[in-house]
Protein backbone atom coordinates (compact mmCIF):
# COMPACT_ATOMS: atom_id res chain seq x y z
CA UNK A 1 0.00 0.00 0.00
CA UNK A 2 2.84 2.36 0.91
CA UNK A 3 4.48 1.71 -2.46
CA UNK A 4 1.20 2.67 -4.24
CA UNK A 5 1.10 5.95 -2.29
CA UNK A 6 4.70 6.78 -3.28
CA UNK A 7 4.08 5.95 -6.97
CA UNK A 8 0.79 7.88 -6.84
CA UNK A 9 2.53 10.93 -5.34
CA UNK A 10 5.29 10.76 -7.96
CA UNK A 11 2.77 10.53 -10.82
CA UNK A 12 0.79 13.47 -9.40
CA UNK A 13 3.98 15.52 -9.08
CA UNK A 14 4.95 14.61 -12.65
CA UNK A 15 1.51 15.61 -13.98
CA UNK A 16 1.65 18.89 -12.11
CA UNK A 17 5.13 19.56 -13.45
CA UNK A 18 4.02 18.74 -17.01
CA UNK A 19 0.95 20.96 -16.82
CA UNK A 20 3.06 23.82 -15.47
CA UNK A 21 5.57 23.40 -18.30
CA UNK A 22 2.81 23.37 -20.94
CA UNK A 23 1.04 26.34 -19.44
CA UNK A 24 4.13 28.55 -19.70
CA UNK A 25 2.73 31.13 -22.09
CA UNK A 26 -0.59 32.67 -22.88
CA UNK A 27 -1.79 34.14 -26.17
CA UNK A 28 -3.42 37.54 -25.71
CA UNK A 29 -5.15 39.83 -28.19
CA UNK A 30 -6.71 43.26 -28.46
CA UNK A 31 -10.40 43.41 -27.58
CA UNK A 32 -11.21 44.10 -31.27
CA UNK A 33 -10.20 40.52 -32.17
CA UNK A 34 -13.41 38.52 -32.49
CA UNK A 35 -11.94 35.02 -32.85
CA UNK A 36 -13.19 32.73 -30.08
CA UNK A 37 -10.09 30.57 -30.41
CA UNK A 38 -7.16 29.97 -32.74
CA UNK A 39 -5.40 26.87 -34.07
CA UNK A 40 -1.77 26.11 -33.20
CA UNK A 41 -0.98 26.18 -36.91
CA UNK A 42 -2.43 29.68 -37.30
CA UNK A 43 -0.34 30.90 -34.36
CA UNK A 44 2.75 29.70 -36.22
CA UNK A 45 1.64 31.28 -39.52
CA UNK A 46 0.89 34.61 -37.79
CA UNK A 47 4.26 34.83 -36.05
CA UNK A 48 6.07 33.88 -39.28
CA UNK A 49 4.25 36.69 -41.11
CA UNK A 50 2.33 34.37 -43.41
CA UNK A 51 -1.15 34.90 -41.98
CA UNK A 52 -1.78 38.64 -42.10
CA UNK A 53 -5.51 39.02 -41.50
CA UNK A 54 -8.08 37.83 -38.97
CA UNK A 55 -11.17 36.01 -40.24
CA UNK A 56 -13.16 39.28 -40.27
CA UNK A 57 -10.56 40.90 -42.58
CA UNK A 58 -8.88 43.03 -39.91
CA UNK A 59 -5.10 43.32 -40.21
CA UNK A 60 -3.07 41.31 -37.70
CA UNK A 61 -0.43 43.27 -35.76
CA UNK A 62 1.88 40.77 -34.07
CA UNK A 63 3.96 41.54 -30.99
CA UNK A 64 6.85 39.49 -29.60
CA UNK A 65 9.16 39.47 -26.63
CA UNK A 66 12.86 40.01 -27.34
CA UNK A 67 14.28 37.57 -24.78
CA UNK A 68 13.44 35.43 -21.80
CA UNK A 69 11.93 32.10 -20.81
CA UNK A 70 8.40 33.00 -22.00
CA UNK A 71 9.78 33.83 -25.46
CA UNK A 72 11.77 30.57 -25.55
CA UNK A 73 8.75 28.57 -24.40
CA UNK A 74 6.55 30.20 -27.05
CA UNK A 75 9.01 29.48 -29.86
CA UNK A 76 9.44 25.90 -28.75
CA UNK A 77 5.74 25.21 -28.36
CA UNK A 78 4.28 27.06 -31.34
CA UNK A 79 6.95 27.99 -33.89
CA UNK A 80 9.33 25.03 -33.52
CA UNK A 81 12.34 27.26 -34.01
CA UNK A 82 15.27 28.11 -31.78
CA UNK A 83 15.70 31.68 -30.50
CA UNK A 84 18.57 32.20 -32.95
CA UNK A 85 16.69 30.69 -35.87
CA UNK A 86 13.59 32.83 -35.24
CA UNK A 87 15.66 36.01 -34.97
CA UNK A 88 17.48 35.05 -38.17
CA UNK A 89 14.15 34.43 -39.95
CA UNK A 90 13.03 38.00 -39.28
CA UNK A 91 16.42 39.55 -40.06
CA UNK A 92 16.18 37.87 -43.46
CA UNK A 93 12.67 39.27 -43.94
CA UNK A 94 14.06 42.73 -43.15
CA UNK A 95 17.00 42.59 -45.59
CA UNK A 96 14.79 41.26 -48.40
CA UNK A 97 11.71 43.34 -47.54
CA UNK A 98 9.58 40.21 -47.72
CA UNK A 99 7.43 40.83 -44.62
CA UNK A 100 6.94 43.18 -41.68
CA UNK A 101 8.51 41.79 -38.50
CA UNK A 102 6.59 41.63 -35.22
CA UNK A 103 6.81 44.61 -32.90
CA UNK A 104 9.45 43.70 -30.30
CA UNK A 105 9.22 44.37 -26.56
CA UNK A 106 11.74 43.88 -23.78
CA UNK A 107 9.08 43.59 -21.07
CA UNK A 108 5.71 41.87 -20.87
CA UNK A 109 4.24 45.00 -19.31
CA UNK A 110 5.04 47.05 -22.44
CA UNK A 111 3.77 44.28 -24.68
CA UNK A 112 0.43 44.12 -22.81
CA UNK A 113 0.10 47.91 -23.06
CA UNK A 114 0.64 47.72 -26.84
CA UNK A 115 -1.87 44.88 -27.24
CA UNK A 116 -4.45 46.77 -25.19
CA UNK A 117 -4.11 49.84 -27.41
CA UNK A 118 -3.48 48.47 -30.91
CA UNK A 119 -6.48 47.20 -32.84
CA UNK A 120 -6.01 43.71 -34.31
CA UNK A 121 -2.90 43.00 -32.27
CA UNK A 122 -1.82 39.67 -30.80
CA UNK A 123 1.09 38.63 -28.58
CA UNK A 124 2.13 36.27 -25.84
CA UNK A 125 2.98 36.55 -22.15
CA UNK A 126 3.64 34.29 -19.20
CA UNK A 127 0.56 32.69 -17.66
CA UNK A 128 1.59 34.25 -14.34
CA UNK A 129 1.55 37.84 -15.64
CA UNK A 130 -1.56 39.92 -14.87
CA UNK A 131 -3.20 41.00 -18.13
CA UNK A 132 -5.92 43.58 -17.79
CA UNK A 133 -7.36 45.32 -20.85
CA UNK A 134 -6.70 42.43 -23.26
CA UNK A 135 -8.47 39.18 -24.13
CA UNK A 136 -7.00 35.71 -23.83
CA UNK A 137 -7.05 33.80 -27.10
CA UNK A 138 -7.44 30.07 -26.40
CA UNK A 139 -5.30 27.84 -28.64
CA UNK A 140 -7.02 24.70 -29.94
CA UNK B 1 31.46 56.77 -56.24
CA UNK B 2 33.72 56.49 -53.21
CA UNK B 3 32.19 59.71 -51.90
CA UNK B 4 28.76 58.16 -52.10
CA UNK B 5 30.01 55.09 -50.25
CA UNK B 6 31.53 57.25 -47.53
CA UNK B 7 28.23 59.14 -47.19
CA UNK B 8 26.36 55.87 -46.88
CA UNK B 9 28.87 54.60 -44.35
CA UNK B 10 28.48 57.78 -42.28
CA UNK B 11 24.69 57.45 -42.33
CA UNK B 12 25.03 53.87 -41.14
CA UNK B 13 27.52 54.67 -38.38
CA UNK B 14 25.42 57.59 -37.14
CA UNK B 15 22.38 55.35 -37.22
CA UNK B 16 24.15 52.70 -35.17
CA UNK B 17 25.31 55.28 -32.64
CA UNK B 18 21.91 56.91 -32.30
CA UNK B 19 19.70 53.90 -31.84
CA UNK B 20 19.45 50.63 -30.04
CA UNK B 21 21.68 48.75 -32.45
CA UNK B 22 20.00 45.42 -31.94
CA UNK B 23 16.63 46.55 -33.19
CA UNK B 24 17.31 49.41 -35.60
CA UNK B 25 15.25 52.57 -35.98
CA UNK B 26 11.62 52.09 -35.12
CA UNK B 27 9.82 55.38 -35.71
CA UNK B 28 6.31 54.19 -34.98
CA UNK B 29 5.50 51.96 -37.92
CA UNK B 30 8.45 53.14 -40.04
CA UNK B 31 11.49 50.89 -39.82
CA UNK B 32 15.10 51.56 -40.73
CA UNK B 33 17.66 48.78 -40.51
CA UNK B 34 21.14 48.21 -41.84
CA UNK B 35 24.16 45.96 -41.94
CA UNK B 36 27.84 46.08 -42.80
CA UNK B 37 30.69 43.60 -42.94
CA UNK B 38 34.42 43.54 -43.63
CA UNK B 39 36.41 40.45 -44.46
CA UNK B 40 39.77 39.17 -45.61
CA UNK B 41 40.46 36.34 -48.08
CA UNK B 42 43.70 34.47 -48.67
CA UNK B 43 44.34 31.42 -50.82
CA UNK B 44 47.30 29.04 -50.86
CA UNK B 45 47.24 29.07 -54.69
CA UNK B 46 45.02 30.46 -57.47
CA UNK B 47 43.06 33.70 -57.40
CA UNK B 48 39.42 33.30 -56.48
CA UNK B 49 37.05 36.30 -56.87
CA UNK B 50 39.95 38.72 -56.53
CA UNK B 51 43.62 38.72 -55.71
CA UNK B 52 43.39 36.09 -52.98
CA UNK B 53 46.80 34.57 -53.61
CA UNK B 54 48.35 37.72 -52.14
CA UNK B 55 45.44 38.21 -49.75
CA UNK B 56 42.68 40.75 -50.19
CA UNK B 57 40.50 43.01 -48.06
CA UNK B 58 38.17 43.54 -51.05
CA UNK B 59 35.50 41.61 -49.25
CA UNK B 60 32.87 43.88 -47.72
CA UNK B 61 29.21 44.86 -47.92
CA UNK B 62 27.07 47.63 -46.55
CA UNK B 63 23.31 48.08 -46.78
CA UNK B 64 20.58 50.23 -45.30
CA UNK B 65 16.87 49.65 -45.73
CA UNK B 66 13.59 51.37 -45.06
CA UNK B 67 10.08 49.98 -44.59
CA UNK B 68 7.02 52.24 -44.59
CA UNK B 69 3.43 51.00 -44.20
CA UNK B 70 1.21 53.29 -46.29
CA UNK B 71 -2.15 51.70 -45.43
CA UNK B 72 -3.18 48.41 -43.79
CA UNK B 73 -2.64 46.65 -47.10
CA UNK B 74 -0.03 48.75 -48.90
CA UNK B 75 3.60 49.25 -47.93
CA UNK B 76 6.78 50.58 -49.47
CA UNK B 77 10.28 49.28 -48.93
CA UNK B 78 13.74 49.95 -50.36
CA UNK B 79 17.35 49.01 -49.70
CA UNK B 80 20.53 50.78 -50.75
CA UNK B 81 23.46 48.44 -51.09
CA UNK B 82 27.15 48.62 -51.85
CA UNK B 83 29.79 45.90 -51.92
CA UNK B 84 33.28 45.11 -53.03
CA UNK B 85 34.26 41.51 -53.50
CA UNK B 86 37.22 41.16 -55.80
CA UNK B 87 36.24 42.46 -59.22
CA UNK B 88 32.54 42.59 -58.27
CA UNK B 89 30.73 45.62 -56.91
CA UNK B 90 33.63 48.07 -56.53
CA UNK B 91 31.71 49.98 -53.85
CA UNK B 92 29.11 51.26 -56.31
CA UNK B 93 25.93 52.15 -54.44
CA UNK B 94 22.95 50.41 -56.00
CA UNK B 95 19.25 50.06 -55.28
CA UNK B 96 19.18 46.45 -54.15
CA UNK B 97 15.40 46.35 -54.01
CA UNK B 98 12.63 48.94 -53.98
CA UNK B 99 8.98 48.02 -54.32
CA UNK B 100 5.37 48.59 -53.39
CA UNK B 101 3.71 45.58 -51.77
CA UNK B 102 -0.03 45.12 -51.76
CA UNK B 103 -1.03 42.52 -49.15
CA UNK B 104 -4.59 41.60 -50.03
CA UNK B 105 -5.05 38.12 -48.55
CA UNK B 106 -2.86 35.51 -46.87
CA UNK B 107 -2.83 33.61 -50.17
CA UNK B 108 -2.39 36.58 -52.52
CA UNK B 109 0.01 39.47 -52.16
CA UNK B 110 1.68 41.50 -54.90
CA UNK B 111 4.99 43.32 -55.28
CA UNK B 112 5.75 45.86 -57.96
CA UNK B 113 9.19 47.35 -58.59
CA UNK B 114 12.68 45.96 -58.09
CA UNK B 115 12.23 42.73 -56.16
CA UNK B 116 14.58 40.09 -54.75
CA UNK B 117 14.57 37.03 -57.00
CA UNK B 118 13.22 33.78 -55.54
CA UNK B 119 16.19 31.50 -56.20
CA UNK B 120 16.97 28.62 -53.80
CA UNK B 121 16.42 28.96 -50.07
CA UNK B 122 19.25 31.40 -49.40
CA UNK B 123 19.47 33.88 -52.27
CA UNK B 124 18.17 36.55 -49.89
CA UNK B 125 21.09 35.86 -47.53
CA UNK B 126 23.69 36.45 -50.26
CA UNK B 127 24.58 39.95 -49.18
CA UNK B 128 23.66 39.78 -45.50
CA UNK B 129 26.58 37.98 -43.96
CA UNK B 130 25.11 38.24 -40.45
CA UNK B 131 22.38 35.76 -41.35
CA UNK B 132 24.48 32.69 -42.00
CA UNK B 133 27.15 30.55 -40.40
CA UNK B 134 29.49 30.62 -43.41
CA UNK B 135 31.29 33.64 -44.84
CA UNK B 136 30.58 32.57 -48.42
CA UNK B 137 27.34 30.93 -49.52
CA UNK B 138 27.99 27.51 -51.10
CA UNK B 139 29.47 28.53 -54.44
CA UNK B 140 28.26 25.35 -56.16
CA UNK B 141 24.66 26.65 -56.10
CA UNK B 142 25.18 30.38 -55.46
CA UNK B 143 28.16 31.18 -57.72
CA UNK B 144 29.31 34.79 -57.58
CA UNK B 145 29.66 34.64 -61.39
CA UNK B 146 25.88 34.73 -61.90
CA UNK B 147 24.96 36.79 -58.81
CA UNK B 148 24.07 39.97 -60.68
CA UNK B 149 21.75 38.00 -62.93
CA UNK B 150 19.82 36.27 -60.15
CA UNK B 151 19.88 38.78 -57.29
CA UNK B 152 16.77 40.82 -58.20
CA UNK B 153 14.49 41.67 -61.12
CA UNK B 154 12.38 44.61 -62.26
CA UNK B 155 8.76 43.64 -62.61
CA UNK B 156 5.87 42.20 -60.69
CA UNK B 157 5.46 39.18 -58.45
CA UNK B 158 2.52 37.45 -56.79
CA UNK B 159 3.13 35.48 -53.63
CA UNK B 160 1.38 34.05 -50.62
CA UNK B 161 0.77 31.14 -48.32
CA UNK B 162 -1.68 28.29 -48.89
CA UNK B 163 -2.92 26.12 -46.03
CA UNK B 164 -3.09 22.48 -47.15
CA UNK B 165 -4.52 21.09 -43.93
CA UNK B 166 -2.83 18.00 -42.54
CA UNK B 167 -0.13 18.23 -45.23
CA UNK B 168 1.27 21.50 -43.87
CA UNK B 169 1.35 24.71 -45.91
CA UNK B 170 2.82 26.06 -49.13
CA UNK B 171 4.69 29.31 -49.79
CA UNK B 172 4.62 30.31 -53.44
CA UNK B 173 5.89 33.16 -55.59
CA UNK B 174 5.56 33.71 -59.33
CA UNK B 175 7.11 36.64 -61.15
CA UNK B 176 7.72 38.24 -64.52
CA UNK B 177 9.93 41.11 -65.54
CA UNK B 178 13.42 41.83 -66.75
CA UNK B 179 16.98 42.22 -65.48
CA UNK B 180 19.29 45.19 -65.98
CA UNK B 181 22.93 44.25 -66.52
CA UNK B 182 25.41 47.05 -67.19
CA UNK B 183 27.88 46.36 -69.99
CA UNK B 184 30.85 46.80 -67.60
CA UNK B 185 29.47 44.26 -65.12
CA UNK B 186 31.85 41.29 -64.66
CA UNK B 187 28.84 39.06 -65.35
CA UNK B 188 29.28 39.98 -69.02
CA UNK B 189 32.79 38.51 -69.04
CA UNK B 190 31.41 35.39 -67.40
CA UNK B 191 28.77 35.23 -70.11
CA UNK B 192 31.50 35.51 -72.73
CA UNK B 193 33.34 32.61 -71.03
CA UNK B 194 30.13 30.59 -71.12
CA UNK B 195 29.74 31.26 -74.85
CA UNK B 196 33.43 30.47 -75.39
CA UNK B 197 33.14 27.21 -73.51
CA UNK B 198 30.24 26.21 -75.72
CA UNK B 199 32.32 26.99 -78.83
CA UNK B 200 35.17 24.86 -77.49
CA UNK B 201 32.65 22.05 -77.07
CA UNK B 202 31.86 22.41 -80.78
CA UNK B 203 35.57 22.24 -81.63
CA UNK B 204 35.74 25.94 -82.57
CA UNK B 205 38.39 28.39 -81.40
CA UNK B 206 36.24 31.00 -79.60
CA UNK B 207 38.47 34.04 -80.19
CA UNK B 208 38.98 33.35 -83.92
CA UNK B 209 35.26 32.82 -84.36
CA UNK B 210 34.26 35.90 -82.33
CA UNK B 211 36.49 38.20 -84.37
CA UNK B 212 35.51 36.60 -87.70
CA UNK B 213 31.80 37.41 -87.17
CA UNK B 214 32.47 41.04 -86.19
CA UNK B 215 32.54 40.63 -82.42
CA UNK B 216 34.82 42.73 -80.22
CA UNK B 217 36.57 41.32 -77.17
CA UNK B 218 35.95 44.29 -74.88
CA UNK B 219 32.50 45.26 -76.02
CA UNK B 220 29.60 43.14 -74.92
CA UNK B 221 26.04 44.12 -74.05
CA UNK B 222 22.94 42.17 -73.17
CA UNK B 223 19.31 43.16 -73.46
CA UNK B 224 17.04 40.82 -71.52
CA UNK B 225 13.65 40.97 -73.23
CA UNK B 226 11.81 38.89 -70.65
CA UNK B 227 12.54 36.91 -67.52
CA UNK B 228 10.01 34.90 -65.52
CA UNK B 229 9.73 32.09 -63.03
CA UNK B 230 8.64 31.12 -59.59
CA UNK B 231 9.27 29.25 -56.41
CA UNK B 232 7.25 26.76 -54.38
CA UNK B 233 8.16 25.82 -50.81
CA UNK B 234 6.36 23.02 -49.02
CA UNK B 235 6.47 23.36 -45.22
CA UNK B 236 5.74 19.81 -44.17
CA UNK B 237 3.79 18.90 -41.03
CA UNK B 238 7.06 17.43 -39.70
CA UNK B 239 8.45 20.28 -37.57
CA UNK B 240 11.49 21.93 -39.13
CA UNK B 241 11.30 20.22 -42.54
CA UNK B 242 10.78 22.13 -45.77
CA UNK B 243 11.27 21.28 -49.43
CA UNK B 244 11.44 23.76 -52.29
CA UNK B 245 11.86 24.24 -55.99
CA UNK B 246 12.74 27.39 -57.95
CA UNK B 247 12.51 27.79 -61.71
CA UNK B 248 13.56 30.73 -63.90
CA UNK B 249 13.65 31.25 -67.65
CA UNK B 250 14.18 34.12 -70.05
CA UNK B 251 15.44 35.42 -73.36
CA UNK B 252 17.89 38.09 -74.40
CA UNK B 253 20.02 39.53 -77.18
CA UNK B 254 23.78 39.76 -76.87
CA UNK B 255 25.53 42.37 -79.00
CA UNK B 256 29.24 42.89 -79.49
CA UNK B 257 30.50 45.16 -82.28
CA UNK B 258 28.67 43.97 -85.41
CA UNK B 259 27.73 40.67 -83.78
CA UNK B 260 24.16 40.00 -82.67
CA UNK B 261 23.47 36.72 -80.88
CA UNK B 262 20.34 35.37 -79.27
CA UNK B 263 20.54 33.72 -75.88
CA UNK B 264 17.68 31.69 -74.57
CA UNK B 265 17.89 30.83 -70.91
CA UNK B 266 15.92 27.60 -71.02
CA UNK B 267 15.97 27.10 -67.29
CA UNK B 268 17.66 27.78 -64.01
CA UNK B 269 16.26 25.17 -61.67
CA UNK B 270 17.14 24.86 -57.98
CA UNK B 271 15.86 22.07 -55.74
CA UNK B 272 16.20 22.64 -52.00
CA UNK B 273 15.67 20.72 -48.77
CA UNK B 274 16.19 21.91 -45.20
CA UNK B 275 15.66 20.20 -41.87
CA UNK B 276 16.01 22.09 -38.62
CA UNK B 277 16.05 20.08 -35.43
CA UNK B 278 17.14 21.60 -32.14
CA UNK B 279 20.50 23.33 -32.64
CA UNK B 280 21.13 21.63 -36.02
CA UNK B 281 20.20 22.77 -39.52
CA UNK B 282 20.79 20.29 -42.36
CA UNK B 283 20.55 21.59 -45.92
CA UNK B 284 20.94 20.21 -49.43
CA UNK B 285 20.47 22.10 -52.72
CA UNK B 286 20.92 21.25 -56.40
CA UNK B 287 21.35 23.70 -59.32
CA UNK B 288 20.86 23.04 -63.01
CA UNK B 289 21.25 25.84 -65.57
CA UNK B 290 20.52 25.25 -69.27
CA UNK B 291 21.18 27.89 -71.86
CA UNK B 292 20.71 27.86 -75.67
CA UNK B 293 22.95 30.15 -77.69
CA UNK B 294 22.25 31.13 -81.32
CA UNK B 295 25.32 32.57 -83.08
CA UNK B 296 25.67 33.61 -86.74
CA UNK B 297 26.69 30.82 -89.14
CA UNK B 298 26.43 28.15 -86.44
CA UNK B 299 23.64 25.80 -85.45
CA UNK B 300 22.21 26.68 -82.00
CA UNK B 301 24.07 24.92 -79.21
CA UNK B 302 23.52 24.43 -75.50
CA UNK B 303 25.64 24.94 -72.43
CA UNK B 304 24.75 23.70 -69.00
CA UNK B 305 25.95 24.36 -65.46
CA UNK B 306 25.38 21.88 -62.65
CA UNK B 307 26.11 22.12 -58.94
CA UNK B 308 25.02 20.76 -55.58
CA UNK B 309 25.97 20.86 -51.93
CA UNK B 310 25.09 19.46 -48.54
CA UNK B 311 25.70 21.33 -45.30
CA UNK B 312 25.21 21.17 -41.57
CA UNK B 313 25.15 24.01 -39.06
CA UNK B 314 25.33 23.49 -35.29
CA UNK B 315 24.45 26.16 -32.73
CA UNK B 316 26.72 24.94 -29.94
CA UNK B 317 25.69 27.64 -27.46
CA UNK B 318 24.60 31.30 -27.44
CA UNK B 319 27.88 32.57 -28.87
CA UNK B 320 29.35 29.70 -30.89
CA UNK B 321 28.17 28.14 -34.12
CA UNK B 322 29.96 25.57 -36.27
CA UNK B 323 29.32 24.70 -39.91
CA UNK B 324 30.52 22.20 -42.49
CA UNK B 325 29.62 21.69 -46.12
CA UNK B 326 30.65 19.83 -49.24
CA UNK B 327 29.73 20.91 -52.76
CA UNK B 328 30.55 20.20 -56.40
CA UNK B 329 30.27 22.57 -59.35
CA UNK B 330 30.54 21.82 -63.09
CA UNK B 331 30.45 24.72 -65.61
CA UNK B 332 29.72 22.21 -68.39
CA UNK B 333 27.52 19.37 -67.22
CA UNK B 334 28.37 17.39 -70.39
CA UNK B 335 32.06 17.45 -69.56
CA UNK B 336 32.37 16.51 -65.90
CA UNK B 337 35.65 14.64 -66.46
CA UNK B 338 37.31 17.54 -68.29
CA UNK B 339 38.19 15.84 -71.58
CA UNK B 340 37.23 18.98 -73.58
CA UNK B 341 39.55 21.09 -71.45
CA UNK B 342 42.37 18.63 -72.05
CA UNK B 343 41.57 18.88 -75.77
CA UNK B 344 41.85 22.69 -75.52
CA UNK B 345 45.32 22.42 -73.95
CA UNK B 346 44.20 22.89 -70.35
CA UNK B 347 43.97 20.42 -67.45
CA UNK B 348 41.01 18.18 -66.74
CA UNK B 349 40.46 19.75 -63.28
CA UNK B 350 39.40 23.02 -64.97
CA UNK B 351 36.07 21.23 -65.47
CA UNK B 352 35.07 21.03 -61.80
CA UNK B 353 35.36 22.60 -58.39
CA UNK B 354 34.85 20.42 -55.31
CA UNK B 355 34.78 22.36 -52.07
CA UNK B 356 34.88 21.06 -48.48
CA UNK B 357 34.25 23.93 -46.07
CA UNK B 358 34.58 24.27 -42.31
CA UNK B 359 33.19 27.40 -40.61
CA UNK B 360 33.28 28.86 -37.11
CA UNK B 361 31.09 31.76 -36.02
CA UNK B 362 31.32 33.72 -32.77
CA UNK B 363 28.34 35.89 -31.82
CA UNK B 364 29.88 38.69 -29.79
CA UNK B 365 26.39 40.06 -29.06
CA UNK B 366 22.97 40.22 -30.76
CA UNK B 367 24.23 42.44 -33.55
CA UNK B 368 27.91 41.71 -34.02
CA UNK B 369 29.64 38.50 -35.11
CA UNK B 370 33.06 37.23 -36.16
CA UNK B 371 33.58 34.32 -38.55
CA UNK B 372 36.45 32.16 -39.76
CA UNK B 373 36.30 29.69 -42.59
CA UNK B 374 38.56 27.29 -44.49
CA UNK B 375 37.79 25.84 -47.92
CA UNK B 376 39.67 22.73 -49.04
CA UNK B 377 39.23 22.84 -52.81
CA UNK B 378 39.94 20.45 -55.64
CA UNK B 379 39.58 21.88 -59.17
CA UNK B 380 39.46 25.44 -60.48
CA UNK B 381 36.19 25.74 -62.41
CA UNK B 382 35.21 28.94 -60.57
CA UNK B 383 38.59 30.65 -60.86
CA UNK B 384 38.65 33.33 -63.54
CA UNK B 385 41.10 32.50 -66.37
CA UNK B 386 41.93 36.21 -66.75
CA UNK B 387 42.97 36.44 -63.07
CA UNK B 388 44.98 33.23 -63.33
CA UNK B 389 47.02 33.49 -66.56
CA UNK B 390 49.30 30.50 -65.85
CA UNK B 391 48.38 26.91 -65.19
CA UNK B 392 46.46 26.78 -61.91
CA UNK B 393 47.01 24.36 -59.04
CA UNK B 394 44.53 21.48 -58.74
CA UNK B 395 44.40 21.31 -54.92
CA UNK B 396 44.31 24.56 -53.01
CA UNK B 397 42.97 26.15 -49.86
CA UNK B 398 41.01 29.35 -49.30
CA UNK B 399 40.90 31.05 -45.88
CA UNK B 400 38.37 33.73 -45.01
CA UNK B 401 37.88 35.94 -41.97
CA UNK B 402 34.92 38.28 -41.62
CA UNK B 403 33.17 40.45 -39.09
CA UNK B 404 29.61 41.72 -39.49
CA UNK B 405 27.29 44.16 -37.82
CA UNK B 406 23.52 44.40 -38.22
CA UNK B 407 20.93 46.62 -36.57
Amino acid sequence: MRMFKIVGSLLTALMLFSSTANAGCLLIANRSVTEASISKKDVKLIFLGKKIKWNNGMKIHKARLLHGPTHEQFLKEYIQKSVYSYASFWKLAIVTGSAIPPKSFKSEKDLIKYIAEKEGSVGYISTKTPHEGVVVLPVE
Amino acid sequence: MKRRLVTMLCVLVVSVCMVNVASGFDLGDIMIHGFMSQGYMKSSDNNFIGNTEEGTYEFHEIGINLGVPLTDELRFGAQLFSRDIGEYGNNDVTIDWAFLAYEWKDWLKLRLGKVKLPYGFYNGKRDADMLRTSTLLPQSVYPESIRDFVVSFNGVSAYGNLDIGAFGDLDYEVFMGTVDIESDNPFMRNLLSLIGMGLITEGIDPIDYWLSVGGEMNDLDIDVSHFEGGQLIWNLPIAGLRLGGSYLQGKGDVTSGALDAEISLDSIAVLSAEYETGPFILTGEYLNLDCDIGLPFLPPYSVGIEGWYGSVSWQVNEWLRLGASYGEYYPNSDDKDGRLFVGAGLRDYYAWQKDTTLSVRFDLNDYWCLKMETHFINGVAQCDLAENPGIMEEDWTLYTLKTSLAF
